[in-house]
């Protein structure tokens, strides 16, 4: 009997001395992650804030200067014209990216799988290619006297109008670059989401008595809609940063600053004017721009979203 | 109100044909249930009618309209399909009212005729839930009110009770069975389940590899299959087929089978036929090799030769494993086939028929 309860009382001692020895194993998996993120991401921003706030200052401290940063950069011209860029570029770029590729992508997902395979890949090619070939190409298929356009509307005595360099015109060749580039890539998105819908369910439909639009508007988008809202929110997110490359490299913010956008003006600040405060500034302001997109996503676009 | 007639359809996917010439008249009212194993074309069939598969050849009429290349929303047909397609971001009460939605009656109209029809279904009470808080039997519900609430020419039903569990099974049946006659509608229904088509059918068309083997009333079907492969297929355990050489001398006793060609004539009798007799008065000798027990019944598994005979008896009547019986079945029971062809031979054998 004696002997029962000491085994029972050093079994329990020792289970309480397991339990308090902290386990250590999920710490030591997720460290790299953890150490990563920090080092290229927290820090960074961190360090992002403070630049934002002070004035550096190469023969001494750095001085404290309040919100002048931020206020000198929302004063600028520039940044009001690529601000007024950004918006032009994301709402316009919506309709391209965002809902041409829905209907495109019911179209493949009503084909045979041979000639859906065909059109996905012919699609997808431009996603594969470096942002900065495509660039060069389009500017070359554009160029006014030997481009490609040129070449074919040149023996019926037109003239390709040098749509790169007019301010009314070059931010839609780039939205439209980029939409091209894009597509395809958005195009498999919905063909992933198209893919958890049962055909069953248009069939039904079609016998209730719908026609192709019925379909589409009753059925199709509204089981799409997380598909659409994610495609969306990344799409917004993407453009912002993404068009930094055909900016760059077809038109350098130009002609005018009609071009510019946020991300490109930041750029420039920090890497052409060396103004490391209105760059910072600039960021930061970014950074809150696409945080109150996601907020936007998460207190409105969530509602309007069948989750099944 | 309609009647349907498929004159010479076929279907093909390729190199395989999946129906091949289906000539079918379905009366108005009649519920007509389509079965066989899978891939025999029953389903390819139902969906023709549908419309949601493009006929290869032939035609397809619904009263005296050929309707072979019309949209499915122009047939007037309802489905209720295996998994119930019910559309999953809308109510039970929206998914029933699409269809008369889609029509453009008043929004008072609809919910009147949506009420009614799921006071008639019993599922009044679910008409605000999505269908996936509904149990399979709800949705099973919910599916065929969809279909009723249309009042259309014709219901069409795609193994609708495969995915309840048995006992709902039956009841649904019934249930279905006499909504379809109260509805008079006249309905093609497709199943794998021959206890469903014998039990709902008013005619029965059994297929195999795409081709139709027989079409008939369950009781004809039953009484008079047309061949082999039918014999097999209904009747559970299904009707004994050997070759008539194996019986011996039992052959040669009954009166019927006097100038039948033994070696060119595969017999059939069902498990309830057989029965047991003394050794010594018997035409027929086996040996007992396993016992069922299925209720008040039981299987008995016998051995004749190499070919083996069910017999199904009560349980009084049974005997023992590896007991040597002797085998009995009135004469006006059994069904003769040919051996090659597997076709029913001399239409008059059957004499109670």
């Amino acid at each position: 009997m004696t002997q029962t309860l000491e085994l029972v009382a050093t079994t329990r001692i020792e289970r309480t001395a397991a339990r308090r020895k902290i386990d250590l194993r999920p710490a030591v998996f997720l460290a790299p992650f953890v150490v990563l993120v920090a080092l290229f991401t927290y820090w960074p921003l961190i360090q992002l804030v403070y630049l934002s706030l002070f004035k550096l200052n190469r023969s001494g401290p750095d001085r404290f200067i309040g919100a002048d940063n931020f206020l000198g950069v929302l004063d600028n011209a520039q940044f009001h014209d690529a601000a007024y860029n950004s918006l032009i570029y994301i709402f316009l770029s919506i309709p391209f990216k965002v809902f041409l590729p829905i209907p495109l992508a019911v179209f493949i997902w009503t084909m045979g799988a041979k000639l859906g395979n065909f059109y996905k890949a012919a699609l997808f090619l431009p996603t594969l290619l470096s942002f900065v070939v495509v660039s060069i190409v389009w500017i070359w298929m554009l160029n006014p006297v030997m481009g490609l356009f040129q070449s074919v509307i040149g023996p019926l005595g037109l003239q390709m109008p040098s749509l790169l360099s007019d301010v009314a015109s070059a931010i839609y060749v780039i939205i439209g670059v980029g939409a091209w580039k894009l597509i395809g890539f958005n195009i498999l998105l919905y063909l992933a989401g198209l893919s958890a819908i049962s055909r069953d369910y248009v069939e039904a439909m079609r016998l209730d008595g719908a026609g192709d639009w019925v379909v589409l508007r009753r059925l199709i988008v509204p089981l799409l809609s997380p598909t659409i809202l994610f495609v969306a929110i990344s799409t917004v997110v993407f453009t912002i940063q993404q068009v930094f490359t055909p900016i760059d490299v077809m038109t350098q913010g130009g002609p005018l600053n009609s071009t510019t956008n946020l991300f490109y003006l930041v750029y420039q600040y920090m890497f052409e004017s060396f103004n490391v405060g209105y760059s910072a500034a600039g960021a930061l302001l970014i950074f809150l721009l696409l945080g109150l997109i996601i907020a936007a996503k998460m207190i409105w676009f969530e509602k309007l979203v069948h989750y099944s | 109100m309609a009647t349907i007639h498929f004159s010479q359809v076929c279907k093909t996917f390729g190199e395989v044909t999946a129906v091949d010439r289906l000539d079918l008249t379905i009366a108005d009212g009649e519920f007509t249930v389509f079965v066989g194993p899978s891939g025999c074309g029953k389903t390819t069939s139902l969906r023709m009618l549908a419309g949601l598969d493009e006929v290869t050849s032939g035609r397809i009429f619904i009263d005296e309209r050929d309707v072979t290349h019309e949209q499915p929303k122009a047939r007037d047909m309802a489905m209720v399909f295996q998994n119930y397609a019910l559309y999953p971001h809308m109510t039970v009460a929206e998914n029933i009212g699409f269809a008369l939605k889609l029509r453009r009656l008043g929004r008072a109209e609809v919910a009147e005729q949506v009420s009614r029809a799921a006071e008639m279904l019993d599922i009044a009470h679910l008409l605000q839930r999505r269908p996936k808080e509904l149990s399979g039997g709800q949705r099973q519900r919910v599916a065929v009110c969809r279909a009723i609430v249309r009042n259309p020419k014709v219901f069409l039903f795609d193994e609708p009770l495969s995915n309840l569990d048995p006992q709902l099974r039956t009841s649904a049946r019934g249930e279905i069975r006499a909504l379809q006659r109260r509805l008079g509608v006249t309905s093609v229904y497709v199943t794998h389940d021959q206890i469903e088509a014998m039990t709902m059918a008013d005619r029965i068309v059994i297929m195999r590899d795409g081709k139709v083997q027989q079409i008939g009333t369950p009781v004809e079907i039953f009484e008079r299959p047309a061949n082999t492969f039918v014999a097999g297929f209904i009747g559970n355990p299904p009707m004994n087929i050997l070759p008539l050489a194996a019986l011996g001398k039992a052959a040669g006793l009954s009166p019927q089978l006097a100038g039948v060609d033994q070696s060119e004539t595969m017999i059939g009798i069902r498990p309830e036929h057989v029965s047991f007799v003394s050794v010594s008065s018997a035409a027929t000798i086996a040996r007992v090799v396993q016992i069922e027990m299925i209720g008040t019944e039981c299987l008995v598994h016998a051995e004749i030769g190499a070919e083996r005979i069910i017999a199904r008896v009560v349980r009084p009547l049974a005997p023992r494993i590896d007991e040597t019986v002797g085998l009995a079945w009135p004469d006006d029971e059994i069904h003769l086939f040919d051996a090659s062809s597997g076709r029913r031979m001399g239409q008059n054998l059957r004499l109670s028929a």
